[in-house]
């Protein structure tokens, strides 16, 4: 597969503040690839150069080959899909998705079969004549993305779209949009802060941080190896220990917890670990695991996500576990002691 | 108590219908006195006298002679069709002249520095209708500043003839109306999202694809609430045209003002001040249907 999308040393600056600093990457055709930032990361900054509504202060959109210097955003082979959707209010869901294909110029009996064939794919079949401003949201939002699709778009640029729907909607659309980009093939360039949409949809996810990417890989490769601490900490849960120093394979924390790990790094500042990854009662005789004793101060019960806020027994390094629901553990209870396994390749230094 | 008699004790006593329709009325008074005394009653004598002359024994009797005499009259009806015609025209230009301002105002400049245009835009109300038009009098004068400007660097030998005509009326109306449009389209293009337009942009369409599909649809409840202000206000307005026209530049509210005042002539006046408000009502009527806007989407 050959690349659709290329950003070479992307800068952009708005007076003295650097919104974007010299990103690289590149998208391959029909991918889904994501870019995960917390607010004001720079992440919409680098959509909207994408898609021509600002101009770069340096380097280069590359877009099937062909340098977008210059290129306004009507011009541009890249449709977006607003954060608050932009509907036209004073058009009907018809209208609204035919706008660009009226802009083309095409034939009324190919708009409208091109708009129908779309909107039987968002599943809106029957809404043609229906005022964008009755709908609800998740149908709002297939209006958006159809009105984007119809225009065939190399690429089609996400600005959060789902930050507005509720949880329940929020989750049910991100299956949606998986599927429809499987199923039409179109490149799609998700932003969004919501790591959970970012892993469940993405073939590759770029994490965004000060303007400045700090990893691109795909959601298992982010998750199991985050490459920076920033990284560690904003994708997934993580615990996090301030290191003070280290004494040949020793880690010691700030607080004065003490745990091995062989293939130690030169200087670690920081020791992630993920709750998932601490085993309670490991067996004797593992290799490589390291153990040590907690104590537990409450059970967070969240169904599948609930978990055990311990403290590491003989200090006040304070630790979150991961409770796997399956009747095993059902007998916890709070000031108990455990001894707990976390396998060294999953204690992660930075 | 029977379960039915209790609920309809409970809603008796949660339903404050009574005491809220007394606080609705006496609030109500004012603006039924207003409407009654002011608007209502004095039109209706209007319209019993428009349909009344005297006869030879002095008495006055049903006739449409008042109206037939403004058919008969050429000079009449002319002047009411140019006065129909110029109040459209004063309209069109008061929104060409200020939907750029509008859109500059909210869409351009940041809101600090829009809030001290709007002030300045503001400035003529203050001053009154009457001071502005002598101000453009002082203008567009043989003797005023503009000829003299003009002859003075030597464009013009002679001053062009300015004021006294239908140019300085026109200028005169929409000087004292424009405001009146300016404010409801600012309010809103300032609802119009600007990511609508950059959709529309990022959807192909060109600058003007954009303000012809865009803009201006959005707009519409604002342009037609302006426009209906402006035509009232210019339709009716009797200083500008009496001042700045002159003789030339008849306007129907001087044709109504001669009637009352200069030939005491009241049943007839009566009749043209009908034949007017018909005319501004069908014109407005026609140009609500025509945009296919709502009275009461307009009005809000």
């Amino acid at each position: 597969m050959s690349n659709i999308l290329e950003i070479k040393n992307l800068t952009k600056k708005f007076g003295d503040f650097t919104a974007v600093e010299d990103v690289n990457f590149s998208v391959k055709d029909g991918g889904f690839f994501s870019i995960l930032g917390s607010s004001g990361c720079g992440k919409s900054t680098l959509l909207r150069i994408i898609a021509g509504f600002e101009p770069e202060t340096e380097g280069e959109v590359i877009i099937r080959g062909e340098s977008m210097k210059g290129v306004p955003p009507e011009k541009r082979p890249v449709n977006i899909v607003f954060q608050h959707l932009a509907l036209f209010p004073m058009m009907n869901v018809r209208e609204n998705v035919a706008f660009g294909l009226k802009r083309l110029k095409l034939s009324n009996t190919e708009i409208d079969s091109r708009v129908n064939e779309m909107l039987s794919r968002v599943g809106l079949e029957g809404y043609e004549k229906k005022d964008v401003t009755a709908l609800s949201g998740g149908q709002k939002q297939r209006v958006a993305i159809a009105r984007s699709l119809v225009m065939k778009p190399s690429i089609l640029l996400l600005d959060e779209p789902l930050g507005a729907l509720d949880r329940k909607l929020r989750e049910h659309m991100k299956v949606e949009l998986k599927l429809l980009q499987r199923e039409i093939g179109t490149t799609f360039i998700y932003i969004t802060h919501d790591q959970s949409e970012a892993l469940v949809m993405s073939d590759e996810i770029a994490v965004m941080h000060e303007g400045r990417f700090e990893q691109i890989d795909t959601p298992r490769n982010l998750y199991k190896n985050p490459k920076t601490a920033f990284v560690a900490g904003f994708v997934g849960d993580s615990n996090r220990f301030e290191l003070s120093r280290t004494e040949g394979d020793t880690l010691i924390t700030n607080k004065g917890w003490s745990i091995n790990k062989k293939s130690s790094m030169a200087e670690p500042k920081v020791l992630y670990i993920r709750p998932e990854a601490l085993i309670i009662n490991p067996s004797e005789g593992l290799t490589d695991v390291e153990t040590f004793g907690i104590t537990i101060k409450t059970i967070l019960f969240d169904g599948s996500n609930t978990k055990l806020a311990t403290t590491v027994t003989g200090t006040t390094e304070e630790l979150l576990i991961s409770l796997p629901q399956n009747a095993e553990f059902d007998g916890l209870s709070e000031g108990q002691t455990l001894q707990v396994g976390v396998h060294i390749n999953d204690l992660k230094c930075y | 108590m029977s379960q039915n008699a209790k609920l309809q004790n409970t809603l008796q006593t949660t339903k404050p219908k009574n005491s809220f329709n007394v606080t609705l009325y006496l609030l109500i008074i004012p603006v039924l006195l207003w409407l009654v005394l002011l608007i209502v009653l004095p039109h209706l004598d209007l319209l019993v006298s428009s349909f009344e002359i005297e006869n030879d024994d002095g008495e006055m009797v049903f006739s449409l002679a008042n109206y037939i005499a403004f058919f008969k009259e050429e000079i009449y009806w002319l002047t009411f069709v140019k006065t129909a015609a110029y109040a459209i025209g004063v309209t069109a230009l008061a929104f060409i002249i200020t939907f750029p301002v509008a859109f500059y105002l909210t869409k351009v400049i940041s809101k600090k520095n829009a809030a001290f245009f709007i002030l300045l835009l503001l400035i003529p109300l203050w001053v009154g209708e009457l001071v502005t038009v002598y101000g453009w009098m002082v203008l567009l004068g043989d003797h005023g500043i503009i000829n003299h400007f003009l002859m003075a660097i030597g464009i013009v030998d002679e001053p062009i003839n300015m004021l006294y005509t239908d140019f300085s009326m026109i200028i005169g109306l929409l000087y004292m109306s424009m405001l009146f449009m300016v404010v409801p389209v600012m309010s809103t293009l300032e609802s119009l999202d600007d990511s609508l337009i950059e959709a529309a942009s990022d959807l192909g369409a060109s600058k003007w694809t954009i303000f012809r599909t865009i803009i201006i649809p959005y707009s519409m409840p604002g342009i037609v609430s302006g426009a209906i202000i402006v035509f009232m206000l210019v339709i009716g307005d009797y200083l500008a045209p009496n001042i700045l026209g002159g003789k030339s530049s008849l306007w129907f509210t001087e044709q109504i003002y001669n009637k009352f005042l200069t030939t005491f002539n009241w049943n007839e006046g009566a009749a043209f001040g009908f034949l007017l408000l018909m005319l501004s009502s069908g014109i407005i009527w026609l140009a609500l249907k025509f945009s296919g806007q709502k009275l009461d989407r307009v009005g809000s």
